[in-house]
């Protein structure tokens, strides 16, 4: 090593007081922000013992709602997954009037808040909305059930595949979608044997994110559940309920699952990259 | 087999990049289309191969009319300028892509189809490289794994865009070398882009020079070097030196120096351009007969000496290149010279 970039090296590093510094906030920042209230979730939790814990959790308000959790996420994810990849296969591999306004309208659900969504699906589909009488006369109900719920989760969480996949899908460019079709595939087996594997990894990353959303989405739930215990109530509705009526082991017990969940989706993220980074670096690599 | 294109005109927006280019292709010939970047080359490829459609014109290929026809049709094997390998998929696996979408009632047999990667394998001497990722393989080892792809479909004529554009000096020789041959052993029809001249001219049986859209001119190697149509051509190839000149009864005057010209007879008096490649222009001692000019830089780190010069009259600067036994080693910076053109060319304007 020659004298000149070892004192470049020098240079580039600060004092060492500097850097505990920084790292000293850093990890004080996360623990206070982060750490401690998972902690505490869990402590709370499990203040009165298993028993209680496991008593909340199995209780019959509780249990319908984790079902329910579960029922809306697995309806709403896969459907914008399919909406995602849509989206972000016309953004992104083709030209066409109105592109910008598309990627506009993907980005509305993050810069709208979603009591306002809600609020707004209420507006057109309730019974007193705009379209409310005429689904009436058709028998359809959109709001204060699970379709309402659905409508709203999949408005809320609808940017979370296609964002992850249109910079993914720009940067990659079309030549190998071209080289696929000038080999003979047709549209169908060009998407499934090019352009998909060349997303999964983003593709599956937005499905945690959008799936983690889906099932702690608040705001816009809240407004279209109506709040029928044992019927509408979502995880996250609930655990207000219960904190709303002071049962603190019910409330963290239930919201400890969701805590969970969010565990669950990093360490199953984390296990996919070590499992299989080899393809992954080789995927994107070029 | 033979491939034409007949009046292709394409625009994208304002720009026009292809404004009429008509181009006829014989069975078995290596056609290079040459030009500058912008000329429209790697269009004309492309709407060839019917990765674009033209928006006026027709693709023939066998005298039968290519347009409206699925890519699948043509069976066009088309090697792109970064290769464009399936990143996701090992070398064999990108061979026998080709293979593998077929509808089932064409689709070879597995055992078939691996036959048929372990043999494009070998003929692209890449045998014990089958199982490895694109990433793992080095620029020139992907253009074959490119080429070998585009084999793999029997293709009717090879579409190669700037074949070895991303590969550095040595590996493009090599390359250039083996393709050729693989042209011949293989029987193809192949077409390829480029903008080195020296590639085109080494490797194509017939090149087409572009310009802004248009076709220059077409001919062999030998016929677009020796005999260039066109004053782009003069200068694209062999960058030759371009002396603005005055044609006055037969003879040319530059500056205030006459040269005669035999083929100048038939031009009409006025101003003309005499192009004048570097390896045919002389230098002289000061006091003999030729162009007065001045020595204003000697480059003698390259296999033949390279000069530049100004000539006195005009103050333009010429490039020289001198033949290695006429050492540059006597010439100097600012040493007065005379030049003489062995050969030159004039065209009107």
């Amino acid at each position: 090593m020659s004298a000149g970039t070892r004192t470049n090296k020098l240079t580039l590093r600060d004092p060492a007081l500097v850097r505990w510094v920084l790292i000293g906030l850093a990890l004080a920042f996360i623990g206070l922000v982060l750490f401690l209230p998972l902690i505490l979730v869990f402590l709370e939790a499990l203040r009165h013992g298993l028993g209680a814990y496991f008593a909340a959790v199995t209780e019959e308000d509780a249990r319908s709602a984790i079902l329910l959790t579960l029922e809306v996420a697995a309806i709403s994810v896969p459907l914008n997954v399919a909406f995602g990849l849509a989206g972000a296969w016309a953004i992104a591999k083709f030209e066409f009037r109105g592109k910008s306004l598309l990627l506009t309208l993907v980005d509305l659900p993050f810069s709208v808040s979603p009591v306002i969504s809600g609020l707004i699906y209420v507006l057109l589909y309730g019974a007193h909305g705009w379209f409310g009488p005429t689904l009436d006369a058709w028998g359809i109900k959109l709001i204060f059930n699970v379709a309402g719920l659905v409508l709203a989760t999949i408005f809320v969480t609808f940017p979370f595949v296609a964002r992850e996949l249109i910079p993914l899908m720009q940067e990659q460019g079309t030549e190998e979608e071209e080289a696929a079709i000038s080999l003979g595939a047709n549209g169908w087996q060009t998407f499934r044997l090019v352009t998909l594997p060349n997303v999964a990894w983003g593709l599956l990353y937005g499905v945690l994110l959008c799936n983690a959303r889906a099932m702690g989405e608040f705001g816009a739930v809240s407004v279209v559940s109506g709040h029928i215990r044992g019927q509408t109530n979502t995880m996250p509705l609930h655990v207000e309920i219960l904190y709303n009526e002071y049962d603190f082991v019910g409330a963290f017990a239930v919201a400890s699952l969701l805590a969970l969940l969010a565990l669950v989706t990093l360490a199953a993220k984390s296990f996919l990259e070590w499992r299989y980074g080899d393809r992954l670096s080789a995927g994107r690599a070029h | 087999m033979g491939l034409q294109a007949q009046g292709i005109v394409k625009t994208f927006g304002t720009f026009k990049a292809l404004g009429g280019v008509d181009l006829d292709i014989q069975r078995g010939e290596f056609v290079a289309l040459l030009g500058p970047s912008g000329s429209g080359k790697t269009t004309l490829l492309r709407i060839l191969a019917g990765l674009d459609a033209q928006d006026e014109g027709h693709v023939l290929f066998n005298d039968e009319d290519m347009s409206g026809r699925k890519l699948r049709d043509r069976r066009v094997g088309f090697v792109f300028q970064h290769y464009a390998l399936f990143k996701h998929m090992t070398v064999a696996e990108n061979i026998g892509f080709g293979l593998r979408v077929r509808p089932s009632v064409e689709r070879p047999t597995k055992a078939d189809i691996k036959a048929r990667v372990d043999e494009l394998l070998r003929l692209v001497q890449l045998e014990r490289l089958g199982d490895r990722y694109p990433s793992q393989l080095s620029g020139g080892q992907r253009q074959r794994v490119a080429l070998a792809r585009a084999l793999a479909i029997e293709p009717s004529v090879l579409l190669l865009d700037e074949p070895f554009g991303a590969l550095d000096a040595k590996v493009r020789k090599e390359l250039r070398r083996w393709l050729r041959r693989l042209h011949e052993s293989m029987q193809l029809t192949s077409i390829f882009v480029t903008h080195d001249q020296e590639e085109a001219l080494e490797l194509a049986d017939k090149v087409v020079i572009m310009n802004q859209g248009l076709i220059e001119q077409v001919g062999t190697p030998e016929e677009v070097y020796h005999k260039p149509q066109t004053s782009f051509v003069y200068e694209f190839l062999g960058g030759a030196n371009r002396v603005p000149c005055e044609i006055r009864g037969g003879v040319v005057r530059i500056g205030s120096t006459i040269i005669p010209a035999p083929q100048v007879v038939d031009l009409k008096d006025g101003p003309g351009t005499a192009y004048v490649r570097p390896e045919e222009i002389s230098i002289g001692a000061p006091s003999g007969a030729g162009v007065p000019a001045i020595v204003q830089h000697v480059f003698r780190a390259s296999p033949l000496p390279r000069v530049e010069v100004q000539l006195v009259d005009t103050s333009l600067a010429l490039d020289v290149t001198l033949p290695p036994d006429e050492a540059g080693a006597i010439l100097a910076k600012g040493q007065r010279v005379t030049v003489n053109f062995s050969k030159f060319d004039v065209l009107p304007g």
